[in-house]
């Protein structure tokens, strides 16, 4: 708004100086001097003698020329004060611009601009070096957050990256170790696969074995039968054996009737031979004879008889054992149908061994295939995490060059004073 | 052997009969006793003595039985089926004596015959010699003496058939 205003000024001097030459004309002599003086005056001539306004006759010639004149010095006061200002004004921009680029050089952001010199042209300068201090100190204070920031992120980066390569190399090990493991498990599942094969060989014997047995408590109940059976047999035998003794009591009975009789008669005979005296005696004998025969009898009966109550005691015994045996023979029969289920109990339990441990070969086989595979597909983990591991130890040491950039970046940066 | 009583003055074998009766055993003559038989079925009579257990036929005759034991006062003989009898003739009574058992015909010498010893009570009242032989001591009974008293006691109670 000012310079328009000054830049003004230089152009009334050209109306001014325009003013006498167009007055001149009416005296020649005096008018031509006064016009040869505003010619040289508008040529630039401002240091040029003034005109001299007593020699001037004509009145309104001699106005003009004091006109003339007063607008010369008029003039050239002005363009003095003009050049003064345009002095200064230099002046100042210079220092201004010197004290930017100073500022700048020092990367001192922090104060405002200062000048010696103060015109009222400078300011939009200044206020435009203050914009753009302002701009640069806005920028310099974003890099500056941004070279934190950048610091901050990278160091994260570098955090990841070193944390990265330390997992990858953590599951390098671990995949190792896996593969180790799985070689191990394969070992294991082998012996498995052996062991269970063996189970299996095992469980056969035992079959054999446990069907040798079962036809042992077969035969052994069969025998247990037998047993029984003639433990009946015995049975009928003391029965009838038992009758026939009671047979033969009876009969002795009979002769022990008999010979009891015979004495009596043999008694009765004696007395009678007794009786007869001398004629008699030899019947007497005779008697006496018949009576010694009867007590033989009966002696021989009750020592029948004796024999009679111990063949009834012997057969009663015999009974008793006999009725031991069938018992004997029926808890036998009895322990032997447990010992056949317990048995039948056995060999389908060895059965299901046998079949589980062909169930389990088998398995185990698969999982040998499996565990194969296994080892297989974790070499090839391994070979991938090895790539990864070496791309992460490149990522680490990209990170790392980038925080060194981050912090080199802050510290020029830093060169900035802002505040 | 058949003649006791020609040899009875001299001292000679005499024939006894020999039976057991209340655990021990004795003897009288001979030929008191007509037959032995077995004791049947009794039939007891009314308001006899203990010792008169019953009666019982023989051959046609009903004969009173004495329990010797009883009537001396001691314990009953047991009868039985196969109990034995002694039917003996004591002038004219026919008796059958009760025996625990017949050892038969013996013969012991009359000089053996000592006399009982001297006591009243009893089977002793009835003793007339104690006697030996192979089978040891024998007690030989006064047998009619025996009876008679049997008839007297049971005389009281009823009169006999005589």
């Amino acid at each position: 708004m000012r310079d328009p205003s000054e830049l003004d000024k230089p152009k009334k001097k050209p109306a001014r100086a325009a003013r006498p030459a167009r007055k001149a004309g009416v005296p020649a002599g005096d008018a031509l001097q006064v016009e040869a003086f505003l010619r040289a005056f508008a040529a630039g001539e401002h240091g040029a003698a003034r005109l001299d306004v007593a020699s001037f006759a004509d009145p309104m010639l001699r106005g003009i020329a004091e006109a003339a004149n007063a607008a010369a010095d008029h003039a050239v006061e002005q363009l003095d004060t003009s050049r003064q200002r345009v002095q200064v004004v230099t002046a100042g921009v210079d220092e201004a611009i010197e004290a930017m680029i100073r500022l700048v050089i020092q990367g001192d952001l922090s104060g405002t601009m200062r000048l010696g010199v103060s015109d009222a042209a400078l300011t939009p300068l200044i206020a435009g070096i203050g914009q753009v201090m302002e701009t640069l100190k806005r920028f310099v204070t974003e890099i500056r957050e941004a070279a934190l920031q950048l610091s901050t992120s990278s160091a994260e980066v570098l955090a990841a990256a070193t944390q990265n390569e330390s997992s990858t190399s953590a599951q390098a090990s671990a995949i190792h170790e896996t593969t180790a493991t799985m070689e191990e498990l394969k070992g294991a599942s082998h012996q498995i696969a052996e062991n269970a094969q063996m189970v299996a060989a095992i469980a056969e014997q035992t079959l054999t074995g446990a069907k040798q047995g079962e036809g042992a408590i077969k035969s052994f109940m069969s025998s247990m039968e037998k047993v029984r059976h003639n433990a009946v047999e015995v049975d009928d035998a003391i029965a009838k054996l038992s009758k026939r003794v009671e047979r033969i009591g009876t009969v002795v009975e009979v002769i022990d009737e008999i010979a009891d009789r015979s004495d009596l008669l043999a008694l009765n005979a004696a007395l009678e031979g007794a009786k007869a005296g001398e004629a008699g005696r030899g019947f007497s004998i005779v008697a006496a004879e018949m009576r010694r025969l009867a007590e033989n009898v009966l002696e021989s009966t009750k020592e029948i008889k004796n024999l009679i109550t111990e063949i009834r005691e012997a057969t009663h015994a015999a009974k008793e054992a006999s009725d031991g045996n069938k018992r004997m023979a029926a808890e036998g029969e009895q322990l032997g149908g447990n010992a056949m289920t317990s048995v039948s109990g056995i060999l389908s339990g060895i059965q299901e061994t046998s079949d589980a441990a062909r169930v389990i070969h088998l398995a185990t086989q698969q999982q040998r295939t499996a565990t194969e595979q296994v080892v297989q597909s974790m070499s090839e983990i391994e070979e991938v995490t090895r790539q990864a591991q070496t791309g992460s130890k490149q990522a680490t040491g990209a990170a790392s060059e980038l925080t060194k950039l981050a912090e080199r970046l802050a510290e020029l940066v830093k060169r900035f004073k802002v505040e | 052997m058949a003649d006791p009583k020609p040899t009875d003055a001299t001292g000679a074998d005499a024939w006894y009969f020999c039976l057991r009766l209340l655990g021990a055993r004795y003897a009288f003559e001979a030929p008191l006793v007509t037959e032995v038989v077995r004791l049947g079925p009794l039939t007891r009579l009314p308001a006899a003595p203990a010792f008169l257990p019953g009666v019982f036929t023989h051959r046609g005759e009903v004969l009173p039985v004495l329990d010797i034991g009883l009537l001396v006062g001691h314990g009953a003989v047991p009868i039985r089926a196969s109990t034995r009898a002694a039917i003996v003739h004591c002038g004219p009574w026919k008796v059958a004596v009760v025996t625990e058992g017949v050892e038969g015909l013996v013969s012991i010498p009359r000089r053996a015959i000592e006399p009982p010893p001297a006591e009243s009570s009893g089977v002793a009242e009835f003793l007339s010699g104690v006697g030996r032989d192979r089978a040891g001591t024998v007690a030989v009974l006064d047998l009619p003496r025996l009876v008679e008293t049997a008839r007297a006691r049971a005389v009281p109670a009823g009169g006999p058939a005589a």
